[in-house]
């Protein structure tokens, strides 16, 4: 069919000439008066116009079809998916070389073939002639595609193919078994993965569930993941906001040591929970309600409030405090800022939201638990969890092996890093530590659970995580929508993702 | 045996038009990944029908040509069966469902224009109430004011039921048929003693007062109208028709320069002109509004390349109003540069068939028909398509046989039959 196809229109073409000639070929008869100058002016007037209209279509059939404001607009030419075969298209690689996206024939078809399938559908995105293209494959679109040659040179294949050999394979940084890894830990519950390393920013895992399998693009099924409620299209870890609950007390805490705040300090924490000055709403720790007859966590210090998570105490502390300073710093750890992984739009995460630094107490005291119009998304918390994990330098993330890493940003005053990295090792290496079910032989780990409420039902619960806590070459931070307490459903997770990590030689490297 | 040499024509002509359409129904066929939006199709025998149809109608045609008028032009049926073949092909691309409706309005045209090749009167006749023609053209060109219906800022439309017609299609027509008898009259006193301004001849002001009178009547309606390609039409025909019959370059550069001074003055005048001017010079920053129709062009024509990527393989379904002002683009993604060169060629087959015709016998009312007609039609394509290809401007008007649309089949039809009277050899 396909040769048909082309010979066809090489066919009809001759077809076409061949009339023409046969109408054009037209012999003046011998005795006919010759033709007069005036006719003969306006015949190449005449002529003249058709030739210029002729050689116009060409000059920009040619010429300005590869010019700049064309490219520009070329987002708008619905040809721009067909003209790009992807039996052109490069392939794609993770950090280790091994195969995320190649293109393969396919009953005479060239198709794209994602390996992982659904476990990285949300980094690789999609590539189809209908459906457009989402993820990396539209983010990166101007890396992967390969443009044809002109069109006089596409006539023969052989030379294009000489002209053009097989493009290199575009390199992520992504790491395919991490990434096979976090997908597999999470399961089909909906929820995020974010791994990364925290000195490069390199991205070595980003999951989101739930999720579509991009080899399997069709009208049905597109159709289908549109309306489904869980929205398998979406990417969580990029475009989910959600509140950050617990894992914001370790911004909070550096926010109180970076004042004159007296870090001895010691406050009481127990059964009946914190009252907020002009308030009648108690805030209370969840051990309150979940054990009866609990009898409070008796005065805590900064290291032991952070180990338990002790809500009543960081509501204390927060409005010591007041909003400013923690606002101040969220925003220098990145809290709003919106990474871009890779290219132009797709891969681009949302920014956090953060709420005025003129708060009333009630609120500043719910803020410095990540509650009250405070969101983030999943690659923002682990932004800024590998800030923490680097001692204060920020560096933003990447998705590609051969991006440039940026110069580190030293956002927090590095004593005060190194005193909240050990405070981050006390939930999971403390007695009544949260996050103890991150603990892992021979390597120390640090991390914070956090279940954050929300109004669509349970707790949203959330992890972050990072390892070796010295000299962090792993953060990891999981997020599962209403998987209730942090410690139960998120930190297996990330314990899983750990292990894998530590398997693939992560945690070692740094010793 | 009467007429070989149009029956062979002719014979490949709708040989390449059935090919064309058959290519179209199996690419389509073929093509399993479509656009889901692409509207109702016709299946392959719909398709076949047509085409025989088509077939008929020109057979049918051509047999009373050689029954008829067996000594009249024998190029022009079979280059006018070839530009609606290859229109019809488009079209099925585009709009399968207009092509059906586009085989019912040939079977109109081509009964209007058996009709006057065959039995209409002599062209001398008309030539005798030119001055009713030109009140014709003028009446033809007011209607639409009175009773017209706006599209895209341009009144040219009336409405008659279900149909729009285009009067000022028609009006064309009897223009042509005005000057030429006028010209045929007049013609050799514009010629002989012209005044002379420097270099440039100046005819007798008396002699040319009801042409100008004419012209100022025509800008005024035209600027009315709003349309610049209607306008740049009708300067173009006259101009070439006064210098065919007075063999004088001055009418050509005079024509040249009020054309340019009435386009400026529309410019100046109508923010409906100003902003295809705008969008000639500049589309790129208006993508999303008034630059979409041109540049869904460009990326037509760009697309194309050499030899376009095959008949019913194209997407130029994304270009608004694709099957009447743009498918000329069309056919340049479908056949490439290479089939674009053939249709204008084409109409440049049809201006040298005119102005041949109006060579044999110079300066009478039928040479100047012909070569009117020949001209106009050719004119009307060079226009539209020097148009989306952004030569000059972009004026909404038709391709003719090939665009989509009932009055320009009919009165392109209509002037084809009067080319043919008009170029019949004495006996």
């Amino acid at each position: 069919m396909e040769a048909f196809l082309a010979a066809q229109r090489l066919i009809f073409l001759a077809l076409l000439g061949w009339f023409v000639s046969r109408v054009v070929v037209v012999r003046r008869p011998a005795g006919a008066p010759p033709v007069p100058r005036s006719l003969r002016w306006l015949r190449s007037a005449v002529v003249g116009g058709f030739l210029a209209t002729f050689l116009w279509q060409a000059w920009w059939t040619f010429e300005r079809a590869h010019s700049a404001p064309y490219r520009a607009a070329e987002r708008y030419d619905s040809r721009t998916w067909r003209l790009r075969d992807p039996s052109d298209r490069r392939a794609v690689v993770d950090r280790w070389g091994r195969p995320l996206i190649r293109t393969v024939r396919f009953g005479g078809q060239a198709v794209r073939r994602y390996e992982l399938g659904p476990a990285a559908a949300h980094v690789s995105g999609y590539f189809h002639r209908l459906y457009g293209r989402a993820g990396l494959e539209e983010a990166c679109d101007d890396r992967l595609a390969t443009w044809r040659q002109p069109a006089w040179e596409q006539l023969s294949e052989a030379a294009q193919q000489a002209a053009n050999p097989q493009p290199l394979p575009l390199a992520l940084t992504i790491d395919r078994a991490l990434q096979q890894a976090a997908a597999t830990a999470l399961g089909s519950r909906r929820g995020a993965v974010v791994v990364l390393n925290p000195a490069a920013g390199d991205l070595l895992a980003l999951v989101s569930s739930p999720c579509y399998d991009p080899n399997l693009v069709d009208a049905a099924r597109y159709r289908q993941w549109q309306a489904d409620p869980d929205r398998p299209l979406l990417n969580r870890a990029l475009a989910g906001l959600y509140p950050p609950g617990s894992t914001f007390k370790p911004v909070v805490a550096a926010a109180a040591l970076a004042t004159t705040w007296d870090p001895a300090t010691r406050y009481e924490s127990g059964p009946a929970g914190y009252l907020p000055p002009f308030e009648r709403q108690r805030i209370r720790d969840h051990e309150a309600g979940e054990r009866a007859g609990w009898r409070g966590h008796g005065p805590l210090d900064l290291r032991q409030a952070m180990a338990c998570s002790a809500n009543t105490w960081f509501a204390a502390l927060g409005v010591a405090l007041g909003p400013a300073p923690i606002v101040r710093t969220a925003q220098a750890l990145g809290w709003q800022e919106r990474w871009r992984l890779a290219g132009r739009a797709d891969l681009v995460a949302l920014p956090g939201r953060l709420p005025s630094d003129r708060l009333r107490p009630g609120d500043t005291a719910r803020l410095a638990i990540g509650q009250h119009e405070l969101l983030i998304t999943p690659l923002g918390l682990a932004q800024v969890a590998a800030t923490l994990a680097n001692y204060g330098r920020q560096v933003p993330p990447r998705l590609l092996l051969d991006q440039p890493v940026p110069a580190p940003r030293q956002v927090l005053e590095a004593g005060l890093a190194t005193r909240l990295n050990s405070l981050l090792q006390a939930p999971v290496a403390d007695r009544g530590g949260t996050a103890r079910g991150l603990r892992l032989p021979g390597v120390a780990v640090a991390g914070k659970t956090g279940s954050a409420q929300n109004p669509h039902g349970r707790a949203h619960a959330w992890v972050l995580a990072y390892a070796p806590a010295e000299r962090a070459t792993v953060v990891v931070v999981v997020l599962v929508e209403q998987g209730g307490s942090g410690s139960a459903a998120a930190v297996p997770v990330a314990r899983a993702v750990l292990l894998a990590a530590r398997q693939a030689g992560y945690l070692e490297a740094a010793r | 045996m009467p007429r070989r040499t149009e029956r062979a024509l002719l014979g490949s002509a709708l040989g390449l038009s059935l090919a064309g359409a058959v290519l179209v129904a199996v690419a389509r066929g073929a093509d399993l990944l479509a656009l889901p939006t692409g509207g109702p199709t016709l299946t392959f025998y719909q398709v076949l029908g047509v085409q025989l149809q088509v077939a008929a109608a020109f057979g049918l045609c051509h047999a009373l040509l050689a029954w008829r008028r067996p000594r009249v032009d024998q190029y022009v049926l079979p280059v006018a069966a070839a530009l609606t073949g290859l229109g019809l092909a488009i079209i099925f691309s585009l709009q399968p469902e207009q092509a059906a409706r586009q085989v019912t309005w040939l079977w109109l045209s081509l009964a209007l224009f058996a009709a006057v090749v065959g039995w209409g009167p002599e062209p001398a006749l008309l030539g005798r109430y030119k001055y009713l023609l030109g009140l014709l053209t003028a009446a033809l060109l007011l209607l639409p004011i009175l009773v017209g219906t706006e599209v895209n800022g341009a009144r040219l439309w009336i409405r008659l039921g279900s149909f729009t017609l285009q009067p000022g299609e028609l009006a064309k027509i009897a223009l042509v048929l005005f000057l030429a008898g006028y010209l045929a009259e007049k013609g050799e006193l514009l010629a002989a003693e012209p005044r002379r301004l420097g270099s440039v001849a100046i005819p007798d002001p008396q002699l040319l007062l009801p042409l100008l009178l004419l012209w100022a009547a025509g800008l005024a309606l035209l600027v009315l109208l709003r349309d610049l390609g209607t306008a740049l039409l009708f300067f173009g025909t006259a101009v070439v028709m006064l210098y065919l019959a007075t063999a004088q370059l001055g009418w050509l550069a005079l024509g040249g320069v009020s054309f340019a001074g009435g386009a400026w003055v529309c410019g100046q005048l109508f923010g409906h002109v100003r902003a295809r001017l705008a969008n000639w010079v500049d589309p790129w920053p208006k993508i999303e509004t008034t630059g979409f129709q041109p540049i869904q062009g460009m990326f037509a024509i760009a697309a194309g390349g050499l030899g376009g990527v095959g008949l019913g393989q194209g997407l130029a379904r994304s270009i608004p109003a694709a099957t009447t002002d743009y498918p000329f683009a069309a056919l340049c993604e479908e056949l490439g540069l290479w089939g674009a060169g053939v249709l204008l060629a084409l109409y440049l087959i049809l201006v040298y068939r005119g102005l041949h015709h109006g060579l044999r016998q110079p300066g009478r009312f039928e040479a100047l028909t012909a070569a009117g007609l020949g001209c106009l039609l050719g004119f009307q394509a060079l226009v539209i398509c020097a148009g989306v290809v952004r030569l000059i401007p972009l004026t909404g008007i038709t391709l003719p046989f090939v665009s989509y649309g009932g009055s320009s089949l009919l009165t392109n039809y209509l002037a084809l039959a009067l080319l043919l009277r008009c170029s019949e050899e004495p006996r």
